[in-house]
């Protein structure tokens, strides 16, 4: 009873005022930095484990396209697995008729689709289709030529002969 | 008269305080969100493209002299650089002097050796812009592309901004 009271006698303490005016300045700071690095890489790419991409100075944007990855296990087509390798030898992929292959077969059926979308696209805006399209090439940084080269020029026969290859901004 | 300055000292003494908390809520919701979102690799692209057969046109101008282009060739074998230059306006004697071989030293390749014999190359013929690389099948992709870089641009200053990759003709 005697511990009752002498707790309710007890002076009141104040409420702790805390200062957060500085907390939100920090706070406002890296959301704006934030917010401006997220808008400027919106596409997301699934890259295979233990896939390492080049190096290199340099310092063209990347355009959204075609993805075709190649890395030391397999090749897919935007998401899809079209092709197997070991070592270094593409499987399914006879170069003496590439156009049997089922990577050949997915990337004209790209090409087919983006050629249809840009003669809409032009009736719309009254232009010429546009025609030159490309593939963004992701290629494991330790690959022979040989392998890169095959890949490369079945991605040609299907229509595409430009390719723009991602690579890492050097650090 | 003094009444009104007292009204007016006291609506002035008035403290108005913004409940934060609800902004600094949001705050701790967007960041996490955005910093998991956020990227730490930044990627890029080089353009380049492979050679296609393509239809000869009658109606071409012929290039005035003193618009010489040269098309360097560079085939990468595995411990050099063999570069070779080709021109339909240019005498062979004078093309095979702008040729080079760049051996490795050390077992390290010479990019900078490379760099300086195709700037030769482009002080003496500036239109020049394209280069052809043949690498060799064992050659790795990455060496492909650091001598990409090298021959775009070297110092600051550009080479031949158009690379084509092409396969060596056995």
């Amino acid at each position: 009873m005697a511990l009752g009271n002498a707790l309710s006698n007890r002076p009141k303490s104040e409420e702790p005022n805390i200062n957060i005016t500085s907390m939100m300045d920090m706070f406002t700071i890296i959301l704006f930095f934030l917010l401006s690095s997220y808008g400027s890489s919106p596409v997301e790419f699934d890259l295979d484990k233990g896939m390492e991409l080049p190096e290199s100075s340099a310092t063209f944007d990347y355009s959204n396209s075609v993805k075709l990855f190649l890395s030391n296990s397999s090749i897919k087509v935007e998401k899809e697995l079209v092709g197997q390798l070991r070592d270094g030898q593409v499987l399914d992929l006879d170069m003496t008729k590439p156009k049997s292959s089922y990577l050949y077969i997915k990337l004209k059926a790209f090409h087919e689709k983006q050629i249809e979308d840009a003669k809409i696209e032009a009736e719309k805006d009254g232009k010429d289709a546009k025609d030159d399209f490309h593939v963004l090439f992701f290629c494991d940084r330790n690959l022979p030529y040989k392998t890169m080269n095959n890949i490369m020029k079945v991605a040609a026969l299907a229509g595409y002969p430009n390719f723009q290859l991602a690579v890492l901004e050097k650090s | 008269m003094a009444a009104l300055g007292q009204r007016r000292r006291n609506s002035a003494d008035l403290e108005c305080e913004i409940d934060m908390v609800p902004i600094m809520n949001m705050f701790l919701v967007l960041i996490p969100f955005l910093l998991a979102s956020s990227t730490t690799l930044f990627l890029n692209g080089i353009n380049t493209s492979v050679p296609v057969m393509a239809q000869t046109s009658t109606l071409q101008q012929p290039e005035k002299k003193s618009e010489v282009k040269i098309t360097a060739t560079v085939k990468l074998e595995n411990n050099q650089f063999v570069l070779q230059a080709s021109s339909d306006e240019l005498s062979e004697e004078k093309l095979k002097g702008l040729d080079a071989v760049v051996k490795n030293t050390n077992g390290k390749h010479q990019y900078a050796q490379l760099a300086t014999a195709l700037h030769n190359i482009k002080s003496l013929y500036p239109k020049s812009d394209t280069l052809i690389l043949m690498p060799d099948d064992a050659i790795i992709y990455d060496r492909i592309v650091k001598t990409m870089d090298v021959a775009r641009a070297f110092n600051g200053q550009t080479l031949f901004p158009n690379v084509v990759v092409s396969g060596q003709v056995q």
